[in-house]
């Protein structure tokens, strides 16, 4: 095991360090306006771009800097440090689910096509897994795509499909195999990911307002919306592997610059509890930091295994727990001065946010079944039986 | 000792628990305001003389906390903490409605800050009444309450209460925020087990798994240890307050925590009314912070 930078290393931070320090935007993200979000988030993503820090780990064909996860982490804490905007943005799930999923799993037209829109910042994606009927059990989905020569007609709704205004195209899970949803044994069968052209006809987006003031995540209805056979990924039938693939990256790697944010929002946070001699929320962000600290160190685990493995689901349960924990400590930091939600650092404003954090990408809750299943190989939870009594 | 309550409060939280029933309803074009305004609730328990239960013997400090509990666990945002608990509690007259609270070297912003209202202001080693007139702009705020900060020097503005001892009234006060947070923690955790018990999720109800219901059960524990100590707090003349600090805080932490998750994404709409208490909690857990870092000293 070895942690401190390799010569390559070193330099390759330093070079991060210093195009970082003449490019970081200067004024913050907005918070509430979504169009002025889109436009900050494309020119920011845009100016890496151009400067050619676009996607370090990602392979060169497609845009990237074809470098080790390791020169990525660098990245990644360069950014930390220089203050660069949060990096749940809108192309959050381009950057983190979509691409990755396309690089694992899509074939070469779909990875020479999408993946240098998503790195130019040119296509901003959304996703559309859950439905009403199927949030943590997401293999109970109902939306249904039926073969009609070279396309697949999709009927049905999605929901909690974050930006779904602002995207260009849409990681799309149906059911292709009417029927299979009612036999645990192949409900897992049957399910396709698509890639979904967001302006085709038949798709209607319904914002939803939520209780940060904002209306960032939607509902999406599919009547008769035909998309290409073509935009596929994986097997016809083959989506829940895919779908798999796609939520490992969210809990893994994804969770990288999130440890990142939280570590420096600790300091942020003790030189805040400092200054106003606040000794008992002191005390209990010092434990924060440790548990800060620590996420920093598991990120290393989630490097060496890279892939989709289920200890993601230990960084991102532990990241997610921490995360509302601090911004409850900063309100409580603040006290009646949280009742203004501008007030000092935009945390009233975070904290609602923040409760999200135990929710999308699977909840706190499905998390832990998944280090109970697959970690420790336990057996599901039985259904209760019916009639009689045990 | 009499562990039950006497004929008069009995008969309270009878007529209450009626009037609250009456009023949990939210209109559908309500559903997207930031908080629901209780001013006409407010005045129609005030007009039926709830507001003083505290000033008679046989209700006392017990029945006005009895009244916070009906009142909170409606969804409407209506000051009753300070003008049925607090001032009764302490003597003081009716000046004005509604009645907030600052404190000396914090924030000038409250929650039912208005013009036309007052403010008790705890100064350190006095309280003061401060006559809010039109010197009041009202705030955007996330919280479920109607918030607005006092334009001057609200401690200068404010005439000293004499007679009024601080510490009575910072007891008054920790008690009355506690209940506000019984009362909205009572009705969250009912709205929370009707949604464990209609969504299904794997085929079953979601709140048929063990994880659910042990923790829904650990709700229920911190929600009645804190209504019984309460009780016993209005009871005395003096001390628990520390304690009810303590509890309370502890307590919406984990409620706020364990209602969000159990709703998934949906507690998060404005369309569905887990928000207002969401909000709610949140801002009493931080009013209720203080007290208890204090009483932790």
């Amino acid at each position: 095991m070895r942690i401190a930078d390799t010569p390559d290393e070193t330099l390759f931070r330093a070079e991060a360090r210093d195009w970082l320090e003449g490019n970081i935007p200067r004024q913050p993200r907005p918070p509430h306006d979504l169009d002025a979000q889109r436009d900050y988030d494309v020119a920011w993503r845009r100016r890496q771009f151009d400067g050619g820090w676009a996607h370090v780990a990602w392979p060169k064909q497609y845009g990237g800097l074809g470098l080790p996860l390791a020169q990525q982490l660098i990245w990644m804490e360069e950014c930390a440090r220089a203050g660069a905007p949060e990096h749940i943005d809108m192309f959050f799930v381009a950057l983190q689910h979509a691409g990755p999923t396309l690089i694992a799993c899509a074939n070469d037209a779909q990875r020479a096509f999408h993946l240098p829109k998503i790195l130019s910042a040119e296509a901003i994606w959304c996703q559309g897994f859950s439905e009403p009927g199927a949030g943590s059990d997401l293999a109970a989905l109902r939306t249904r795509g039926e073969i009609d020569g070279d396309h697949l007609v999709v009927n049905g709704q999605k929901i909690w499909t974050s930006f779904g205004r602002y995207a260009r195209f849409q990681e799309l899970l149906v059911r292709t195999e009417p029927g299979s949803t009612r036999q645990s044994s192949t409900r897992h069968g049957g399910i396709s990911f698509l890639i979904c052209d967001m302006d085709l006809p038949g798709i209607d987006i319904r914002p939803i307002r939520n209780l940060t003031g904002g209306d960032d995540f939607c509902e999406v209805f599919y009547d008769n919306v035909r998309i290409p056979l073509a935009n596929v990924v994986g097997e016809l039938g083959g989506g829940w592997q895919v779908a798999m693939s796609t939520l490992g990256f969210e809990r893994g790697a994804a969770s990288i610059p999130g440890v990142l944010e939280i570590n420096a929002a600790v300091e942020e946070l003790i030189e805040a509890a400092r200054a106003r001699r606040d000794d008992d929320v002191l005390a209990r962000l010092a434990d924060a930091r440790a548990d800060a600290i620590a996420l920093k160190a598991m990120v290393h685990l989630v490097i060496a295994r890279n892939r989709g493995s289920a200890e993601g689901s230990m960084v991102r349960l532990r990241l997610s727990e921490l995360a509302q924990r601090v911004s409850g400590m900063a309100m409580e930091l603040l006290g009646p001065e949280a009742l203004d939600r501008a007030a000092h650092g935009g945390w009233p404003r975070r904290y609602l946010v923040d409760l999200k954090h135990t929710i999308a990408g699977g909840t706190s809750e499905i998390q832990r079944n998944i280090l109970g299943e697959r970690v420790f190989g336990l057996p599901r939870e039985g259904k209760p039986r019916e009639g009689k009594r045990a | 000792m009499d562990f039950d309550f006497n004929p008069d409060q009995a008969l309270l939280v009878e007529a209450l628990g009626k009037w609250s029933l009456a009023n949990r309803a939210i209109a559908a074009d309500d559903r997207l305001l930031p908080y629901l305004d209780g001013r006409a609730q407010a005045d129609e328990l005030r007009a039926q003389g709830y507001f003083e239960v505290a000033r008679t013997p046989q209700l006392g400090v017990l029945g006005a906390v009895l009244l916070i509990e009906a009142v909170g666990a409606t969804p409407f945002a209506i000051e009753v903490g300070a003008s049925g608990l607090i001032a009764p509690g302490l003597d003081l007259p009716d000046n004005g409605y509604p009645l907030a609270t600052l404190r000396r070297g914090g924030t000038a912003s409250a929650r039912f800050l208005q013009a036309g209202g007052a403010a008790l202001v705890d100064c350190g080693d006095h309280v003061r009444l401060l006559a809010c007139a039109d010197r009041v702009e009202s705030l955007r705020s996330p919280y479920a309450y109607p918030v607005g900060r006092y334009a001057g020097d609200f401690v200068a503005d404010a005439a000293v209460l004499d007679g009024v001892p601080v510490e009575r009234f910072r007891r008054l006060q920790t008690i009355a925020v506690a209940a506000e947070a019984l009362a909205a923690a009572e009705a969250v955790l009912a709205l929370t087990v009707e949604h464990v018990t209609a969504r299904v999720q794997f085929g079953r109800p979601i709140g048929s798994f063990q994880a659910v219901q042990h923790r829904l059960g650990e709700c229920s524990a911190v929600i009645q240890a804190l209504r019984w100590l309460l009780y016993r707090a209005a009871c005395e003349e003096e001390g628990h307050q520390d304690e009810v600090a303590v509890v309370a805080h502890d307590m919406t932490r984990r409620v706020i925590y364990e209602t969000t998750q159990f709703h998934g994404a949906l507690g998060l709409t404005l369309e569905y009314p887990l928000h207002l208490w969401t909000y709610r909690l949140r801002l009493l857990q931080t009013e209720l912070a203080r007290a208890a870092a204090e009483a932790a000293r």
